[in-house]
């Protein structure tokens, strides 16, 4: 007797995303949190990260290539972005990449980056589930305290933190990612300095 | 260095792996050579757990002491150290770590020292205490669950869950093991004496559930299984190629399965969904690690990389079903209605059915616990009761 595929099976299959459906064309990595709730990084005419924000079915985009992540203090497109990582709780974190002009002068300006003509402005994007967007948890323009300096990141030559390097989020919403700072940039400016935003 | 771990704890502990300028292990005496070790945080302040040349707590059996000796001293056994720490450590929300590392025996003869025995395991300790770590496996030993002779000898990244269990891929040699039966995944449990218990969940060249085949890789010697994952309550998702001939390699269809303790692997999406076939497959980001690579893809649910697997027993994957790349993917989520629907799937093909009620017979009267539905020490028509409900509660 030939048997349907879903009778008597033992997993029940819900389709969060499919191609052909609201535009997608491809998808990537996909992760769940402990409410059965998803993200991915998917294709949608250009590379971005979803999560379903509270009902299933219902995906949020968090960040999309061409589309500015609201870093820096202009407006500019994102140009790339990692794939996500999400805690237990379904909160999302990813890094991205806007291009632009951005360290050129005032308050913008990056200490460490201001010798370099072009550059980008990337950081870490955190979403918590139910806010209608992302918000910045990190950027460029930040720095890190360790032994008591202030120290730069450092975004000239390499984009920040966008190294293709994924930052991820823990069960308490904390953000680690790997970077590189200004102190290890021969000839860069090792003195405290203030945030730009 | 590499991308960090982060658990959930309130001092956001994170694990990594970083290296030194200077070389300090001797092992290379190489004065170019750089060091490898394995850091831990806490509140933003780092502590080195191991670096290369450390000690690696290797337990071994003491040889008993010569009555007729005069100066008798203990036996210090070998002294192994680290020689490799640079891979992918994992952390939960208590602050327990594990990673893969390789190590040397390191013997001094006449006025050198040498390091030789190379070697390898998997180490789980607290956090930065040192003191606390214990080998859960290394090379050479009997691999739990196969025949003797069928030793470990090397390692994926394990991963590790909220109650310090651990997954990983292993990589066997020894008696009778070949090009078509050499990678395995296990599941170990903490003992509650300090050690931990192995369990075998899947092998190359052993039957896929759900499938007409086999666990086989794509090339020769290559695994068929990616990097697993854990959740709180010791299921293991992995992905794994299958072939229908375990004679010949080549993939006969990718597809994901679910080990869940006591109950064995079921098949979550392999060679039909939907009715269609399944062209590709990807849990994660698919990407495998181990020995000589360097992709941490898999999670344990208290990482911070995010999990394809939840502690609901939920599995995400991507799934393309159609051979034109544009066409036909999605994102899936799979469910389990009942522990029982895994339960009484004797053969693991998806389905509860005719095929495991003749199974469940011919278990009858035999002391097979698998078999023994409700429990009560007997397998018996109490036991087909159960079958036979989950043949028709859907």
């Amino acid at each position: 007797m030939r048997r349907s595929p879903h009778a008597h099976a033992q997993f029940t299959y819900r389709t969060v995303a499919q191609s052909g459906v609201a535009g997608f064309t491809d998808f990537d990595i996909a992760l769940i949190a402990n409410n059965g709730l998803t993200s991915m990084k998917a294709t949608q005419g250009s590379e971005g990260v979803w999560a379903e924000n509270g009902v299933p079915g219902n995906l949020l985009t968090l960040a999309k290539v061409g589309v500015d992540s609201n870093f820096g203090c202009q407006s500019e497109p994102t140009e790339a972005i990692t794939r996500p990582s999400m805690n237990s709780a379904g909160l999302v974190t990813l890094a991205a990449m806007e291009d632009g002009l951005i360290f050129s002068a005032g308050a913008c300006s990056n200490e460490c980056a201001s010798s370099t003509a072009v550059q980008t402005w990337s950081g870490i994007l955190r979403w918590n589930p139910g806010s209608p967007a992302p918000s910045v948890a990190m950027q460029v323009s930040d720095s890190v305290q360790h032994g008591g300096v202030t120290i730069p990141f450092y975004p000239a030559g390499s984009p920040g933190f966008f190294d293709g390097f994924v930052p991820r989020i823990g069960n308490s919403g904390s953000v680690t990612v790997y970077d590189k700072f200004c102190l290890n940039v021969p000839g860069a400016p090792r003195a405290p300095r203030s945030l730009a935003r | 260095m590499s991308n960090p771990s982060i658990n959930g704890a309130a001092s956001a502990n994170t694990v990594f792996y970083a290296r030194q300028a200077l070389d300090t292990d001797m092992v290379s005496n190489d004065p170019n050579n750089v060091d490898f070790g394995i850091y831990f945080t806490s509140a933003g302040s780092a502590t080195r757990v191991f670096v290369e040349g450390d000690i690696a707590p290797v337990p071994f059996e003491e040889e008993p002491m010569d009555p007729t000796d005069p100066f008798p001293f203990p036996d210090p056994g070998p002294d192994y150290r680290f020689s490799q720490l640079g891979f992918h450590p994992a952390i939960n929300d208590a602050g327990q770590v594990a990673f893969y590392a390789r190590i040397a025996e390191r013997v001094q003869i006449g006025s050198d020292i040498q390091y030789i025995n190379p070697s390898g395991g998997i180490w789980s300790g607290l956090g930065a205490n040192y003191g606390t770590y214990r080998l859960v496996a290394m090379h050479g030993d009997q691999a739990p669950g196969l025949p003797a002779g069928v030793v470990f000898s090397g390692f994926g990244d394990p991963v590790i869950n909220a109650t310090g269990q651990l997954a990983f891929v292993a990589y066997l040699a020894g008696a009778g093991v070949n090009a078509l039966n050499d990678f395995a995944v296990y599941r170990a449990t903490p003992d509650g004496q300090g050690g931990f218990t192995l369990e075998l969940i899947a092998r190359e060249g052993f039957s896929a559930p759900g499938t007409i085949g086999f666990y086989a890789g794509d090339l020769p010697n290559g695994s068929p299984f990616r990097d697993p994952f854990i959740n709180a309550s010791g299921q293991v998702a992995f992905q794994a190629n299958w072939h229908s001939n375990p004679g010949s390699f080549g993939s006969g269809g990718p597809g994901i399965w679910l080990n869940t303790p006591g109950v064995g692997n079921v098949a979550v999406a392999a060679r039909r969904l939907f009715g269609k076939g399944i062209q590709t497959i990807s849990l994660g980001s698919g990407e495998a690690s181990g020995a000589g690579q360097s992709k941490a893809a898999s999670s344990g649910g208290q990482d911070g990389r995010g999990t394809a697997l939840n502690d609901n027993g939920e599995v995400v994957f991507v799934v393309r079903l159609q051979a034109i790349p544009e066409l036909d993917r999605r994102v899936v989520v799979a469910s389990h209605p009942s522990p029982i629907m895994l339960a009484t799937d004797f053969n693991a093909d998806g389905f509860t059915d005719s095929g495991d009620l003749a199974l469940l017979f011919e278990a009858f009267d035999t002391q097979n616990s698998r078999y023994d539905i409700n429990a009560d020490g007997v397998i018996d028509m109490r036991d087909v009761s159960v079958v036979l409900n989950a043949m028709t509660s859907r």
